[in-house]
Formats: structure tokens, sequence, C-alpha cells
């Protein structure tokens, strides 16, 4: 006769081996579907880049080389790429050698997405209603020696690496103008270090920024470039000697704000500069590499504190 | 009485003669047969949603295909199969809506409005969904595919990779070879 205990362990066996092979069952089927290139390719368009990244993670078979050098993952995201790029894009984002195709399809999400500042450094600086996009400023850090407040904005993860971008910056409010706006090269985290007094002017972080270099920067010495929207200067340098120039074209928009318009071509190397969608120039030529678009206020104390600054991606002007 | 039963015999008669004519009008009817053997009978014009199904008719040409011929689906078991001719069937009397990308919502309710659609596939379990979304791609039918491959994304959706595993029972990577993988994407990790 079978004992009450024998007959609890029987069972218990065949729960296990029933549990197992369940488990057994759901992996085959999950291997069928999943570590199939075509059914990969169906589902990867409904997630995004950090989602793909998590799925190579998971396992060898999705995250590891296979043929042609490159993952499954990594190949359902060359294919996704391929499928929909646009000529356009594709000239705007070449690849680097041995970039992975994930990243450049996040490259790829990125352009296609609408700009935001992701980074904002200084002390008085903040989105409007939580909008990335828009951001004001105030003078309240400002510096006792000069009477002025610096607080940057960067478009840090909509890095501009070849072809045509043309952006708009919108300055909406009251009684004075001291915004400047332009690129700069990528830097990452600076944002979380709640720097007083942060611009691409200010020679105390030239050091410290020359640090960052990459060898995406290219040759060129160009790593920042600035309209002044008062006056119309452009501020440009190396991170070793800043210069404020004239050039023939430069107009200001004086104490009133309006719409800025810039085309950053990377073919051509030049920046041009648009005032309320009146073209007036090429205000910088030489530049090559990577960068952002970016925006620095100089608030003077006493500065009407109502000032807000909306950036919006734009279609190439014809002229 | 009589002339009441008269007249039942009559509306029934009649009734029996619409359906027959609903049957004609409604086309030829084909059998989809399971790996096992099992058939599924259904409209033509609802199975030729499948590409797999078409591209096995005699002529190119679907007005000539009076007669389609039968197909066996070699790869998919009964009980998948009988779920893909309920979608099929459903389909041909109310089209998904097309499921465009990037997603307006990001989740499965607010993708996908229809209803029937929505219960359709969260009435399966995993490994049916699973091998809907095998069928749907064998059998080429991308209105499913699209519609279950959804439901395995939103599943995805937000999780972290260990999630993922869980989710999928799918094993653990070692330490070597999660830290090479994190290496190959490392631009996700940075700040």
């Amino acid at each position: 006769s079978i004992t009450k205990s024998q007959l609890q362990a029987a069972g218990n066996k065949i729960m296990v081996r029933t549990r197992n092979s369940a488990k057994r069952l759901k992996s085959a089927v999950v291997d069928k579907t999943l570590f199939n290139n075509d059914i990969l390719l169906s589902i990867a368009p409904f997630l995004d880049c950090n989602e793909l990244v998590n799925l190579a993670l998971t396992s060898r078979r999705l995250g590891s080389k296979l043929d042609h050098d490159r993952s499954l993952v990594e190949e359902v995201a060359r294919q996704m790429i391929s499928k929909s790029q646009t000529e356009e894009e594709r000239d705007a984002l070449p690849r680097y050698g041995g970039e992975s195709w994930i990243a450049l399809l996040h490259e790829l999400e990125l352009l296609r997405s609408p700009l935001t500042f992701d980074q904002l450094i200084g002390k008085k600086i903040e989105y409007v209603n939580g909008d990335r996009s828009c951001i004001t400023t105030s003078t309240d850090d400002f510096d006792i020696a000069t009477g002025i407040t610096c607080n940057t904005a960067i478009c840090s993860n909509h890095i501009m690496r070849k072809g045509k971008h043309y952006t708009t910056f919108t300055i909406a409010g009251s009684d004075q103008n001291c915004y400047f706006f332009g690129v700069a090269r990528p830097i990452q985290g600076w944002g979380k270090v709640g720097l007083s007094q942060f611009s691409f002017f200010n020679s105390a972080f030239h050091a410290v920024l020359r640090s960052e270099r990459t060898s995406r920067w290219g040759e060129s010495n160009v790593n920042f470039c600035m309209y002044s929207c008062a006056e119309g200067h452009c501020s440009w340098g190396d991170w070793q000697t800043p210069r404020h120039e004239d050039w023939s074209l430069m107009e200001g928009f004086g104490i009133v704000g309006g719409e800025v318009g810039m085309l950053l071509d990377l073919d051509e190397g030049t920046l041009t500069v648009y005032k309320d969608g009146r073209r007036l120039g090429v205000m910088k030529d030489g530049l090559s590499g990577e960068y952002c678009w970016a925006t620095t206020s100089a608030l003077l104390y006493g500065d009407g504190d109502e000032q807000n600054v909306r950036l919006e991606r734009g279609c190439i002007p014809t002229s | 009485k009589s002339q009441r039963t008269q007249g039942v015999i009559i509306a029934t008669m009649t009734d029996n003669d619409d359906a027959k004519m609903t049957e004609k009008e409604a086309g030829p009817t084909i059998k989809l047969i399971s790996r096992t053997g099992d058939p599924f009978e259904l409209p033509y014009v609802a199975a030729r949603l499948s590409q797999t199904v078409k591209d096995a008719q005699p002529c190119e040409d679907d007005d000539e295909n009076e007669s389609p011929e039968d197909v066996e689906i070699v790869k998919v078991d009964t009980p998948c199969l009988e779920k893909v001719v309920e979608f099929l069937k459903h389909y041909n009397e109310d089209a998904l809506k097309e499921i465009k990308t990037p997603l307006e919502d990001n989740t499965f309710d607010g993708v996908v409005q229809q209803v029937w659609y929505r219960d359709f596939v969260k009435g399966v379990d995993q490994p049916m969904l699973f091998d809907l979304v095998t069928a749907a791609n064998f059998m080429a039918i991308q209105p499913l595919l699209d519609l279950t491959c959804l439901q395995v994304s939103c599943q995805l959706m937000g999780k972290s990779a260990e999630e993922i595993r869980v989710i999928l029972n799918i094993p653990k990577l070692t330490a070597d070879e999660e830290a090479k993988a994190r290496e190959n994407h490392r631009w996700i990790f940075d700040d």
C-alpha cells in the first residue's frame, strides 16, 4: 500500500514536471517566434531604441554577433533604418565606423522628433510650464562685479553631424533682449552640476570644455558660434581665444524680441542667420564636425524677467 | 391553425431561400487544413487576406477562382488555426483599422479602438499569442501580424532586460556576457 507521504511526494513531482514542461513549452514558443528576423522586424517598429537595447540585453541569441558580424537586434535596426530613411536623413546622418545600428536608429528617431533643450546650465534657468522646448531665465544669480547673470540651454541630445539643419529661436517678452543663439560642440552631464555664470564665452570654463573633445569634433577650430540678438555680432571660438566680431550683413533685434532663424550647413561649413524670416546672410564659415543648437542669456541686473525663448525645428529655407 | 402553420412553413421556406441566396452571394468557400489534418471552412473572400492562401490558388486573378483549392497550412496547429480562421472571418465583416507607426499611444487599448480585436488578442494566453504571431507571419496575414506584434510589444514596453527575461522566460546572461552587451550599447546608459 502507498503511504500518504509517498502519494504527496509523487504529486509534488508531477506538479514540478508539469511546471517545467510548461516553462519548456513557453521557451520553445518564444524561441520559435522571437528569434526570427522577420518577426522581430514586425515587432521592432512598435518599440523605441531603449526598448530594443533592453531586448538585445536579454539573451545572447538576440544581442550577440551572428552573421554579418551583427546581432539579431542590430540587424533588425539596420533594416528599419534602410527601409524608412529618406535621402535627406541619410545625408544628415552618415554612420560612423563601428557605430552601433541601434545607436544610429536612436539618432534617426531624434532627428524626426521635436527639438528640446536637454541641458539647462545655470542657477536661474527653467522650462516654461514643463515644456522642454521653451525656457525662461531670471537675474537672481547675478555676478556682483559685472551685474550679469548667465544661463545656457543646450540641445545636447540632438547632435548634427552632416547635411543641413534649420531651427528658429523665438523670443517673447519684454524690454530687453540679451540672448545669444547658435551652435556649440555637444557636451554631456553639465546640466546636473548647477553651475553659476556658465556660457561658452566665459574663459573660466574653457579648459574643461576643451577636455571634452572627441574625434567627432573634427579639425575645425569653431567650437562654438553664436549670434548676439541685440546687436547682431558673431561670437565664436575654439575655447582658447574667444572672438566677438562684426560681419558684413549683420543686423540685431535691438531691445525687442522676434524670431531668429539659423541654418547650419555642414556640407558647406556655414552658419546663416535669418531675422523674422528674412535671410541676413552667412555669419560664419569654417564649421565642421558635430554641433548642437544652444542659447545663452546674459541678463543685466534690472532687466525684465519676463522673457522666454521657444525652440522649433523648421524646414530648410529655399532662399 | 392550418393557415398559421402553412404561413410558418412558407416563411421558413422563404428564410431558407434567403439564406441560400446570401450563401451564393458570399461566394465560394475554401478549407484551410491544419498541421494535424483538421479542416476549417470559410468564405474564400475572407481567406484571401492570407497572401499564402492566395498564392496557392491556380489563377492569379481572384475573379477566376470560382472553386478555390483547399490549402494545407503545414506549420500551424489546430487550436491556432481555429483562431486564425476566426480572425479572418471577422476581418471580412469589419476590417481592423491600420496600425500606424510611430504609435500615437503607448497602450494597446489606446492604439486598437475596435473592441472585438482587443478581446481577440487579450483572450489568448502567451504561448497562443506567440503561435498567432508565427502563424500570421507564415500565412502572410499582415493585419493579424500587426495586431499580435503590437500586443507582444506592449508587453515589452518600458521593461528592463531582466523584466523582459521573466515575461518571456529567457535564461539570464552570464556576468561577462552582460558586461559585453552593455559595453556595446554604452550610449544608452550615459546620462
